[in-house]
């Protein structure tokens, strides 16, 4: 199963995401914006450079809870240089989760596929469409 | 959604009806030909959510160029009643006062010669392009970025970055006066700290251009423009600090929508009340960003005027570096206009839209009182700019607003499927275009193909007498995020 394709968008960059649970939904979202941004970077599950983060979020529903997990994600690239490389533990509910994310520093010779600079909450629907689990994402940059 | 029942008002001018939760009508400047262009995404759909905002006045406009964004379409103007209307981050957009300045040259033809290629280069040398471009000036100190986001385009010339009376020249004259860096978050402060005087990535760019047109004579003359006298252009905003305060505001106004009591026809219109604490703090922030784009768009213009004076080995005084206007495309602003004979205070969203002036409004400077505010429309990059004035027209049918470029026809993802580099870079040297761009991949994502055509664009705002057109430039060289 496919875990997420970019999708066209006028003016900015958008991709499709789909998981048999929600939880792969968050889960392969996470994918979709590392791989994005990264391209085929190879990430480097090194035990001993990695970093243990607790992440709690608490939002209006669960399709604002996924912009607002990928937002996350997303600081953690841009402000404290961190890319993850597992999700370790995570527990959605239906306006609040909680993940035990591993993380590993960002080389500094790092280059940038693109240059997403935010995740908007443009339209966003999670469906259920033949027994697949999909959202659109839509990404400022 | 379907759009039967769109209304042709004149050659350019749509009308889309009521329908729905729509509390005013979409109106909707294009020719047949762009119109069918427009159908192609959800830009007529963002048209029809936006018209459902409180507060809106008159209609939910857009321009030539709208093209899908998130919340607004881009090429968006809406007008909130100040009492009962509401400010929208999504109708300003992430890049706040992201925006364009048109700068005079006493060069000429001669002058550039068979120097392009190196003038690129050194322009390009100097000036961070690019993802994440950073450290053009020493990083900023907490105390500093205050002085920046309050003081905007006046700080950068206080720091010997320009001259005074380029303030003139640039809407507002570069700073807004109610902006409030206590409302900035940390996060913010912390991206924009390295980043003023750096380009970005994108769509942005510096250009070296020539008149190819003088359009308006009288015009022209009054802004020292003549027939194949080099200009300069250069479009970037308030880089990942505008950004941050967009994102932060956006999701501050979701959290709290319910207090507004109004279904969101889309999240991204997140949204509060003017005159709510919320509405007026991100007002607060969003004015930082815009002075922040003000200042790095001057600590820019200086650093190429520099860069160039030095190559070419010419002073100042023969360089002529002069600003004629810049302007802003994304932003929201207090100003009043006539609605059915009465004045009103309206707060104004500007989403990829650009001011456009007349003659009578009193904002403006002096010097433009007579011509009306200039409006810089620039194409892509292998194609053609124009610079264009506002009208009193503009002031009774679009609250003074105008395009703000080409507008994008096709996704960068499509762009990158549908040619290679190679063909871009063939197309760019046939055309004797010289570029420089951080990522190969940026020149083909911002190919002709991918724009609307940019004369098409200005031509509906120029027969619709929003904007008057006063001269048509072509690319020579060109440096991309």
């Amino acid at each position: 199963m496919k875990k997420w394709n970019p999708l066209n968008h006028t003016s900015d960059y958008a991709f499709r995401v789909y998981g048999r649970t929600v939880k792969d939904l968050f889960i392969n979202s996470v994918f979709a914006l590392v791989e994005s941004i990264f391209g085929n970077f190879k990430i480097s599950d090194d035990q001993s450079t990695s970093i243990n983060k607790a992440v709690n979020i608490e939002s209006l529903d669960q399709e604002t809870l996924i912009i607002d997990w990928l937002r996350n994600i997303l600081e953690l690239i841009l402000f404290d240089n961190l890319i993850p490389i597992n999700i370790v533990q995570l527990e959605i509910y239906s306006q609040n989760l909680s993940a035990q994310l591993k993380l590993t520093k960002i080389p500094v010779d790092t280059s940038y596929n693109i240059d997403i600079k935010a995740i908007t909450y443009h339209d966003v629907k999670i469906v259920l469409t033949e027994g697949l689990y999909q959202v659109d994402i839509v990404c400022d940059i | 959604m379907n759009y039967n029942n769109l209304k042709q008002l004149d050659n350019n001018l749509w009308e889309l009806p009521i329908r729905g939760k729509m509390k005013v009508p979409g109106r909707i400047y294009a020719n047949k030909k762009l119109l069918q262009q427009i159908y192609r995404d959800n830009a007529l759909e963002q048209v029809c959510n936006v018209a459902c905002l409180p507060g809106i006045r008159k209609y939910s406009l857009a321009m030539p160029d709208i093209h899908w964004g998130y919340g607004f379409p881009i090429g968006g103007v809406a007008a909130m009643d100040r009492e009962s209307g509401v400010i929208s981050p999504g109708g300003v957009g992430y890049d706040i006062n992201c925006g364009v300045r048109f700068i005079r040259t006493k060069l000429g033809i001669e002058d550039v010669k068979g120097k392009l290629d190196q003038m690129v280069n050194a322009i390009f040398r100097e000036v961070p392009t690019g993802v994440g471009s950073r450290n053009a000036i020493d990083k900023l100190s907490y105390k500093e970025m205050k002085k920046i986001l309050t003081g905007g385009a006046k700080w950068a010339i206080e720091k010997g970055y320009g001259i005074e009376s380029d303030l003139a020249a640039i809407e507002e004259g570069g700073q807004l006066s109610q902006a409030d860096p206590e409302k900035v978050s940390s996060k913010a402060m912390q991206r924009g700290s390295n980043q003023p005087g750096t380009l970005g990535s994108g769509n942005h760019f510096i250009e070296i251009g020539i008149i190819k047109d003088v359009l308006d004579r009288k015009v022209a003359r009054s802004f020292k423009l003549k027939k194949d006298q080099i200009i300069i252009m250069i479009h970037t905003g308030s880089r990942g600090l505008g950004h941050q305060i967009c994102d932060d505001y956006v999701h501050k106004m979701l959290m709290e929508i319910d207090k507004l009591g109004f279904d969101l026809p889309d999240r991204q219109l997140a949204c509060a009340k003017i005159n709510s604490k919320l509405g007026e703090d991100y007002y607060k922030a969003m004015a930082c960003a815009a002075n922040y784009a003000w200042a790095n768009r001057q600590i820019i213009m200086s650093r190429v005027e520099k860069e160039i004076s030095t190559f070419l080995r010419v002073d100042y005084a023969d360089l002529g570096f002069e600003l004629i206007y810049d302007v802003c495309h994304n932003i929201a602003k207090f100003e009043q206009h006539m609605i059915n004979g009465e004045k009103e205070e309206l707060c104004v969203h500007r989403k990829g839209a650009t001011r456009a002036f007349g003659p009578s409004r009193t904002e403006l400077a002096s010097k433009f009182r007579e011509t009306g505010q200039p409006v810089i429309i620039p194409g892509d990059m292998g194609t053609e700019s124009y610079l264009c004035v506002g009208t009193d027209k503009a002031m009774i049918e679009t609250f003074g607003s105008s395009c703000h470029g080409a507008g994008r026809t096709m996704s960068r993802h499509q762009a990158l499927r549908s040619t290679n580099i190679g063909k871009v870079f063939n197309e760019l040297k046939t055309k004797h275009i010289y570029f420089r761009a951080a990522k190969n991949k940026t020149l083909v994502e911002e190919m002709s193909d991918a724009y609307k055509n940019v004369s098409e664009v200005v031509n509906t705002m120029h027969d619709s007498g929003i904007v008057k057109k006063v001269v048509r430039t072509k690319p020579l060289g060109v440096v991309k995020g």
